[in-house]
């Protein structure tokens, strides 16, 4: 067989081959979970503070304190804290109380060892006198670090839903310097929360979840006064999602970090 | 060879194709399309005619086949000399959904929204562009450069054409048009009658779906896209679509041309529809006028299922052209429609597993399958997926389906409930949760549960003639369904008989009686009584405290009308001037005096409850005076009939009584199956006081003879436990707590060496902060150990911990929820029996590897929504009416005092050292198991005490005269005038008598100076008479109405501590002292040594508000 017959059998054969693997119909697609049921996602890839995806409103109302992005989950990250920021968006249509929901987010715990005597540190919250939920990590006791405190979803301020604490268990000492997913959710007159892809724990109220109980216009994600971390991937969702759900969430972002680990050559 | 060659050739081409084209290969979609004389207004509205002179294409398919999707929309393309022109017109979401347009920045994740793309090849072929947008203007545009006559979409390039979109959504559509300058694609000239690769898709959301218009697998893929084709001398042909009721099986396939030549032209139009039914065909050749358009139409009827092939071709007859080619199938088969994610919510199953009842139940709510359902079973499987025992049916309840089941006993490991949904079209849903058994050497203990009589109780004495039934200070006397005689401390404190009254009356008859047993710890009596359609049968528990557990079977005789029915505890007026109820919320009850008045003085509308309860039912009542008094109590309002907007109990004092009255019935309702309902009563006191109760003091030990230091170590550090509410030191190492026996302490006081080894074998890792935590508290405990006289563990009976192993196996049992909820607090635990065999079992583990006693927190009914666990209930809206605690509180009391004496952990006169914490909450039945209470954990900060609980509130709950408990205190003090709350702080509590304190910061060295003064005079002791302010027999008398007074009497010394307080506004305060028993010849101020004139049997002073003054009168000087 001479050179030329061969070499055109092997471009049949790499046309072949290229024309099985390319393009395949959603390649680079790689959509995150539950991707039809996400009104908000902000994901500071590109080093923006506009989000990714917004049902409602995408421009921030308020931002506060500096804004410094970092390597994320996948991408960029924003840093939050002292030497961070903390965004505040419009509620309509991105973040619904009516309906049941999830909110997820991916967080950085950066030498929080170190953070003895530092007040809660709050990741997600509708900042409302006449209705709060967020999700921190506990303000007391202070003299231990944020690691050994509980992360919790509080509930606050509300005429119909009775100050709440729904609490996990505290990240401990091996959980500093690592990413963590939190992930909140309501549905009816429960609430819900999970860390680190677990699944649900939940609290039964007498009222239902509503935007009568949470009747706040905006969110807050990130902090621009406390312990600093690195925040990513916030996602809101227009349903609960199953706890299975939030373990893929975990799973696929752990093989992201882990990607980048390796790129990282660590 | 060359054989060899052609076969390789041949068969790899051949896989290629069918790859790209897949098995079912059909002719690419063609389109040849004339140049717009008029381009398109870019405003999102596909006008009628405007895009007439551009090619139209309904249909988009299923991935990588040639199957027309579920969900319709139709593509329109065109162009003009400097323009690509292309649009959509796809279905909206059905009402109650959105089409989702989400993303706002260019180049974003576009196709995670409802999007169209456009991927299209010049003829130059240079590279593909790919153009999505969404119904936001918002698009993602790149372009991939053609290698080899294919693209890499990892080489993708930017491409920022200036493209302008817009959409509307109406009449159901969403319309999205948008032009693209043709130089943006590398078209300087109009490249006539050449090949165009081209793919028009719809990306559809809710569900996802990538539907393209020309059938492909490989996107971006020249070879997998249509063909378009620019000519000016063509007319634009269309293809409309199936007809609007085509999925109803009425089809009018209709296609049109429109000749914008400008000279007349023909046309062919070939239609075959090729299935198992009858083939349908159209050919026709028609004329077209220059500036005319003509349709051309398929019309026919299908209703059976069956798929069926189009093949269409519309040609133009003169020149043989092709002006569109489409081939597709549609018909039977599954087609994606809308979905809403939303719907998705409530689909998952809930379950919670019983160990120690051996069941489990199981509930998913399917209310978003719907009328889909045909079977819901429910089974259990183990880790090798084998069923245990049977497949359970479901049963429709409302929206949800549910079951419960018993199981065997089931070896240690991991099991799944799992929950299988049959569905009409042959589906299934399937959803598991798993859970974990493991069994503890402490089920099932007996620990506590001995029948013995714990000091100070004694035998019950029961007088079967006179129906009587005695316990250690308080007594019954029985008559029908409950008694005419309640005896406190010798006196009957009823009014008149409790009775039970039915339709207003009183009619029962007593058909039978009997003291069923009698022993020295239980007496258990049964009764019956009928009347007016009724049976009761009513049985009796006697508990050697003095509770009575009564539980009434009522047994209709066919239907009875119900109108109303209270039971009415009617006592004397002088023995009721008292009232403490309870809710579920700590430090709100009402503690108090009765209000003033004749009538309904006070009823259950009143008074602040948490809403978890629907109506205004309270569990608990006591009402009394300082020595007497009688509760009552029950779990649940399961089986009351009652209208939620009037009262469910009332205070109601009439004459000479002052009678609760609980409304069981006061909605009219039917009786006509049998039920039972089980509460309790305890008349008070129970029992006294321990004896030398006042030599108690909290981490202090006085000087005085007989002083007796305690010491509760708080946190749990101190003992040796890791978490806040581990009832076990960690690692399960009980070294630290054997260090704090008592035959070690002097020692271990001395000797601390072995605290670090145990820090680091058991808190391994541990941040600096949390290793001098820990060795500062067991330190703290070594430090308490050497002049405390008894330690006492502190222990929360109503916290579980989710990292417990036990809490993994048994937390529906022990959590509150009615399903499981996969978390834990410190408040919710119901201290069931079963917890209460693990918490027995480990509290033993402490005393008897050397703790004192026990400190038992948060001691107080708590709600509990588990319908399996106790009697919560279903209300007809589906919510849960939560059940109360007391009784397993109660029962976990009893046996931890029981073993406590077993253990020989007994305080001053041999009664066990269980110290509860109940602030506010003081149920006489669970107190009655109690050594020292412990009260006013609440309004902490820098308010005067005499504003931060109401005597009524000291009177009724923390002075422990009704269940014999020696009363402690905790405090805290803030704010920048320590020193004069602390005297406030005092004031109130001398004038009470409330020497136990637990400080928990801010007390100032005046508290420990003044108890000092007290001590040394010989409080405490048998020498000195103590009269607190609510002592009605004291020899003091306090003439000012704003004033208290405690009076310490050594009678022998002739000698007197006189503590006078302001609890009004400040001024003068009187005394009278002739009570005595001596004539003072001096007196003065204990603290400042001043002189104070004596008045006769006067004495006047002159009190700042809220402060105190303490006087030291004497006979001799």
């Amino acid at each position: 067989m001479d050179r030329i017959t061969l070499k055109s059998i092997w471009l049949l054969v790499l046309f072949f081959i290229m024309a099985v693997t390319e393009c395949p119909a959603f390649e680079g697609r790689n959509l995150p979970v539950a991707s039809d049921a996400i009104t908000f996602e902000q994901n500071f890839d590109k080093q923006s503070l506009l989000p990714e995806m917004a049902a409602g409103a995408a421009t921030p109302l308020l931002i506060f304190g500096k804004q410094n992005f970092a390597k994320g989950v996948n991408g960029y990250s924003l840093l939050c804290g002292k030497g961070g920021a903390k965004l505040r968006y419009s509620a309509p249509d991105n973040i619904d109380f009516d309906k049941p929901g999830t909110v997820s987010l991916w967080f950085f715990t950066d030498n929080w060892q170190k953070g003895i005597g530092e007040p809660r540190t709050v990741f997600f919250a509708t900042e409302c006198s006449k209705g709060y939920i967020g999700v921190e990590t506990e303000n007391d006791p202070k003299n231990i670090s944020p690691l050994e405190r509980k992360i919790i979803l509080r509930v606050l301020y509300s005429a119909v839903l009775p100050d709440t604490r729904l609490a996990l268990p505290a990240m401990g000492v091996k959980g500093d310097n690592m990413w963590h997913l939190l992930v909140f959710a309501w549905s009816g007159n429960k609430v819900y929360i999970s860390m680190d892809g677990g699944s649900f724990s939940s609290k039964d109220f007498v009222n239902k979840v509503s935007s009568q109980a949470l009747p706040s216009t905006n969110f807050s994600i990130g902090a621009d006064a406390s312990q600093n971390y690195l925040l990513d991937e916030v996602r809101i969702y227009s349903r609960k999602l199953s706890d299975m759900e939030v373990k893929a969430i975990w799973e696929r972002g752990n093989m992201e970090i882990n990607k980048n680990k390796q790129a990282e050559g660590k | 060879m060359n054989i060899i060659l052609k076969y390789i050739l041949v068969t790899v081409c051949g896989m290629s194709a069918s790859l790209t084209y897949g098995a079912d290969a059909a002719l690419p979609s063609y389109i040849r399309t004339p140049q717009m004389a008029k381009p398109p207004v870019i405003d999102g509205k596909i006008q009628e005619g405007e895009w007439r002179t551009a090619s139209e294409s309904f249909g988009t398919l299923q991935l990588g086949t040639n199957y027309l999707t579920g969900r319709d929309a139709v593509f329109f393309i065109g162009y003009d000399a400097k323009n690509l022109y292309f649009a959509c017109k796809s279905e909206l979401p059905p009402e109650g959904m959105k089409l989702l347009s989400r993303v706002r920045e260019r180049n974003g994740k576009v196709y995670a929204d409802d999007a169209v793309e456009l991927i299209i090849m010049p003829p130059h072929k240079e590279y593909v562009c790919q153009f999505i947008s969404n119904s936001l203007g918002t698009f993602f545009a790149k372009k991939y450069p053609v290698i080899r006559g294919s693209v890499c979409t990892a080489e993708q390039k930017e491409w920022e054409p200036k493209a302008v979109t817009a959409s509307t959504l109406k009449d159901g559509n969403w319309e999205i048009e948008v032009m693209i300058p043709l130089e943006d694609l590398g078209i300087k000239e109009l490249p006539f009658d050449k090949e165009w690769r081209l793919q028009m898709t719809r990306d559809w959301r809710q569900p996802a779906e990538q539907t393209p218009w020309n059938k492909s697998g490989n996107f971006c893929n020249p070879d997998s896209m249509g063909i378009m084709v620019m000519d000016k001398d063509v007319p634009a042909a269309h293809f409309k679509g199936l007809g609007k009721d085509y999925r109803k099986g009425i089809f009018d396939i209709g296609f049109s041309a429109f000749n914008s030549t400008g000279t007349a032209s023909s046309v062919e139009c070939d239609v075959s529809i090729v299935s198992d039914g009858p083939p349908r065909a159209l050919n026709t050749k028609e004329q077209i006028a220059a500036g005319q358009s003509k349709e051309f139409n398929l019309k026919y009827s299908e209703k059976a299922a069956i798929t069926s092939d189009l093949s269409a071709t519309i040609k133009d007859a003169m020149s043989g052209k092709l002006l569109l080619r489409r081939n597709l199938k549609f018909g039977s088969g599954k087609v994606t429609s809308w979905d809403n994610p939303a719907a998705q919510e409530n689909t998952e199953m809930e379950f919670a597993y019983y160990p120690s009842y051996k069941l489990i139940k199981c509930r998913v709510d399917a209310s978003s399958a719907g009328n889909e359902i045909v079977r819901v079973s429910f089974h259990v499987k183990d880790s090798n997926g084998k069923i245990i025992g049977e497949a359970i049916a479901g049963k429709k309840i409302k929206n949800d389906y549910r079951a419960e089941w018993e199981l065997p006993e089931l070896a240690e490991n991991t099991y799944k409930a799992v929950c299988e949904i049959a569905l009409k079209n042959g589906g299934n849903k399937i959803y598991e949760k798993e859970f974990v058994v493991k069994h503890f050497p402490w089920e099932h203990n007996q620990i506590g549960m001995e029948k013995i009589i714990v000091p100070p109780f004694k035998p019950l004495k029961t007088d079967k003639d006179k129906r009587e039934v005695s316990a250690l200070m308080t007594g019954y006397g029985i008559k029908g369904l409950f008694w005419d005689r309640i005896y406190s401390q010798g006196e009957n404190i009823l009014d008149s008989p409790i009775r039970l009254m039915i339709n207003g009356k009183d009619s029962l008859q007593e058909k039978s009686f009997e003291f069923t047993s009698v022993e020295e710890h239980a007496v258990n009596v049964r009764a019956s009584v009928s009347g007016s359609g009724l049976e009761i049968k009513s049985q009796h528990e006697y508990d050697y405290d003095g509770m009575c557990k009564v539980t009434l079977d009522i047994i209709p005789d066919g239907k009875v009308a119900i109108d109303n029915a209270w039971i009415e505890i009617p006592l004397k007026k002088s023995a009721a001037r008292l009232m403490h109820t309870m809710h579920n919320t700590m430090k709100n009850h009402p503690a108090d005096f009765i209000p003033e008045g004749n009538g309904v003085v006070w009823d259950s509308r009143m008074g602040y409850k948490s809403d978890e309860i629907r109506g205004n039912f309270w569990p608990y009542f006591w009402l009394g005076d300082v020595y007497k008094g009688f509760c009552w109590f029950t779990a649940s309002d399961k089986d009351w009939s009652l209208d939620y907007d009037q009262a469910a109990i009332q205070i109601i004092r009439k004459d000479d009584s002052v009678i609760l009255k609980i409304n069981i019935v006061n909605k009219p309702c039917v009786w006509e199956k049998p039920f039972k309902y089980v509460m309790g009563f305890q008349p008070t006191p129970v029992k006294p006081r321990m004896a030398g109760w006042r030599h108690v003091a909290e981490r202090v030990k006085f000087k005085n003879e007989g002083s007796v230091a305690m010491a509760l170590l708080a946190g749990t550090c101190v003992w040796g436990a890791d978490g806040a509410y581990d009832p076990w030191p960690a690692g399960k190492d009980y070294s630290m707590t054997r260090k704090l026996a008592k035959p070690e302490r002097k020692q271990s006081a001395k000797d601390t060496s072995d605290v670090a080894p145990f820090i680091e074998k058991h808190f391994p890792g541990v941040s600096k902060t949390r290793y001098d935590f820990v060795k500062r508290h067991l330190l703290r405990g070594r430090e308490w150990s050497t002049f405390c006289d008894f330690l006492v563990p502190y222990l929360n009976p109503t916290a579980s911990e989710m990292y417990w192993d036990e809490y993994n196996v048994y937390m529906d049992e022990w959590w509150y929820g009615n399903y499981r909820d996969n978390t834990s607090d410190d408040y919710n635990t119901e201290p069931c029996r079963s917890y209460q065999d693990m918490l027995l079992y480990y509290t033993r583990e402490l005393v008897r590897n050397g703790m004192d006693g026990l400190y038992y927190d948060n001691i107080r009914d708590r709600t509990s929504y588990d319908t399996t666990t106790g009697p919560a209930y279903e209300l007809p809206d589906g919510k849960i009416q939560p059940y109360f605690t007391i009784f397993s509180v109660r029962e976990l009391l009893k046996r931890t005092y029981t073993m406590l004496y077993v253990e020989g952990k007994t305080l001053l006169d041999n009664r066990p050292l269980l110290i509860t914490h109940m602030t506010n909450t003081n149920i006489v039945p669970c107190m009655s198991f109690s050594t020292i209470s412990l009260d006013l954990e609440a309004k902490f900060g820098p308010a005067d005490f005499q504003d931060r609980f109401s005597e009524g509130w000291l009177l009724s709950t923390t002075i422990g005269t009704q269940t014999g408990c020696a009363p402690e205190v905790l405090v805290q003090v803030t704010g920048n005038e320590k020193e004069f709350v602390t005297r406030t702080f005092l004031a109130v509590t001398l004038a009470y008598d409330l020497p136990i304190v637990l400080d928990a910061g801010g007390l100032t060295p005046t508290f420990k100076k003044t108890w000092e003064l007290i001590r040394d005079f010989g409080y405490g002791s048998t020498e000195v008479s103590v009269y607190p302010c609510w002592d009605s027999n004291s020899p003091l008398k306090i003439l000012t109405s704003d004033t208290r007074g405690v009076l310490y009497l050594n009678p022998q010394k002739h000698e007197a501590i006189i503590v006078v307080s302001d609890f009004g506004k400040g001024g003068k305060a009187i005394v009278d002292i002739s009570g005595l028993g001596f004539t003072p010849k001096t007196a003065s101020d204990l603290e400042t040594g001043k002189s104070i004139e004596v008045n006769g049997v006067k004495v006047e002073l002159e009190l700042r508000k809220h402060d105190f003054k303490i006087l030291i009168l004497k006979e001799s000087e």
